[in-house]
């Protein structure tokens, strides 16, 4: 039941949302790291009073540079998130647009979308539609322009009075068109 | 070769913002659940080695390093199995809309104009199943013109038949008939490709 879209698409979100994340966690690490002092300090004394200083500003400390290095890695998530949002909205759209087109009456069915673009198979099916009813109606043009013709050569046969086998065979022909512009609509059910 | 850009990247704002947004969210989690939990065993660490009778680390690093990264594995370890979650529960809720509208397309390749395109109220693309009905629609009263005035055609030609077979032919009935044929050109010009 999946839809088409570029190969990967899921695990490349995947990689790349885990990867923007991994960056983030290990710059977000340092980050605390070197906001502390290195060295505890000589002696116990002094390094009970370093680990109580850095006792006292930890958890802002830790908050401060989880906020600094978060900030721009959900920036950076919504900007991908974007981009592959993008890759499913904009063929959605487009399609939008086509199906507004096929509307219209425009069977021109020229939607082509690009290689990273999602749905590229629903594009196909659109396209579809208005060569499916390009050929429809192709036809029953066809036909129309046979019995105008047909039509037109009887009248002139009757003008020149002409009776029997002639008329009666062009009446074939155009009684058959007929049928066929009958048959050709019957294929598109409303 | 010419590379295409596209102008306008945040296209359907309401989809797009709920995609994002939930990446968004959960990332925002992870950061906030590992500095508090970074926060908890850090802080634990440090009071277990003041009330201590000896400091055996003589860096902070060496003093927090395990923590940072027992922290940081475990984070992200959930953070992995969430996103991984995410990723999935979006793809089951964006594939059945779209299935459902291909089907629906390929139905009305098919030449089926009479059933509309309609998808639940709570599933995605609903702009694109309003659109694609709207397609629907427009063929299917193109269609019902061209039919209408296809019944004409063929009372004209049935008109022309009976005269004709009576002997009585005349030039008004093939007039007609060019007439029908005239406003059904007329209906199936509304078509262009």
């Amino acid at each position: 039941m999946a839809f088409a879209t570029q190969r990967n698409y899921s695990l490349l979100l995947y990689a790349k949302t885990f990867g923007i994340v991994l960056v983030g966690a290990a710059i977000a690490g340092w980050g605390v790291f070197w906001s502390f002092p290195a060295g505890l300090g000589e002696g116990y004394h002094n390094a009970l009073a370093a680990v109580q200083a850095i006792r006292n500003v930890l958890f802002w400390k830790i908050a401060t540079v989880y906020a600094v290095i978060g900030i721009p890695c959900i920036t950076a998530i919504a900007v991908l998130h974007l981009f592959y949002s993008h890759r499913i909205a904009g063929p959605v759209y487009r399609i939008s647009l086509e199906a507004a087109r096929i509307a219209q009456g425009d069977l021109s069915g020229k939607i082509t979308f690009r290689p990273k673009d999602s749905l590229a198979d629903m594009a196909d099916m659109l396209n579809d539609v208005a060569s499916q009813y390009r050929g429809r109606i192709g036809a029953v043009k066809e036909y129309l322009a046979v019995i105008d013709v047909q039509s037109k050569a009887m009248s002139d046969l009757q003008q020149q009075g002409k009776d029997g086998a002639a008329l009666k065979q062009a009446l074939e022909e155009i009684t058959n068109n007929v049928k066929y512009v009958e048959r050709s609509l019957s294929e598109m059910r409303t | 070769m010419r590379i295409n850009f596209r102008k306008k990247y945040f296209i359907k704002k309401d989809f797009q913002s709920r995609f994002m947004l939930r990446f968004v969210a959960i990332a925002t989690v992870w950061a906030t659940a590992t500095a508090m939990l970074f926060s908890y065993l850090a802080g634990k660490k440090l009071d277990d080695v003041r009330y201590s009778s000896h400091i055996d680390s003589k860096t902070i690093s060496e003093l927090l390093m395990p923590i940072t990264i027992a922290a940081q594995v475990v984070s992200l370890l959930i953070f992995a199995g969430i996103l991984a979650y995410t990723i999935t529960s979006l793809w089951k809720r964006l594939s059945p809309p779209l299935y459902s509208l291909k089907k629906d397309i390929a139905r009305i390749a098919g030449g089926d104009l009479m059933n509309e395109v309609s998808l639940s109220p709570d599933e995605e693309f609903q702009d694109l199943a309003t659109d694609l009905d709207s397609m629907r629609f427009g063929l299917q009263e193109k269609i019902v013109r061209l039919k209408e005035q296809q019944l004409l055609l063929s009372a004209a030609a049935d008109e022309l038949s009976r005269s004709t077979l009576e002997g009585k032919p005349s030039l008004t009935h093939p007039a007609s008939l060019q007439a029908a044929v005239e406003r059904m050109k007329a209906a199936a010009d509304v078509f262009h490709y």
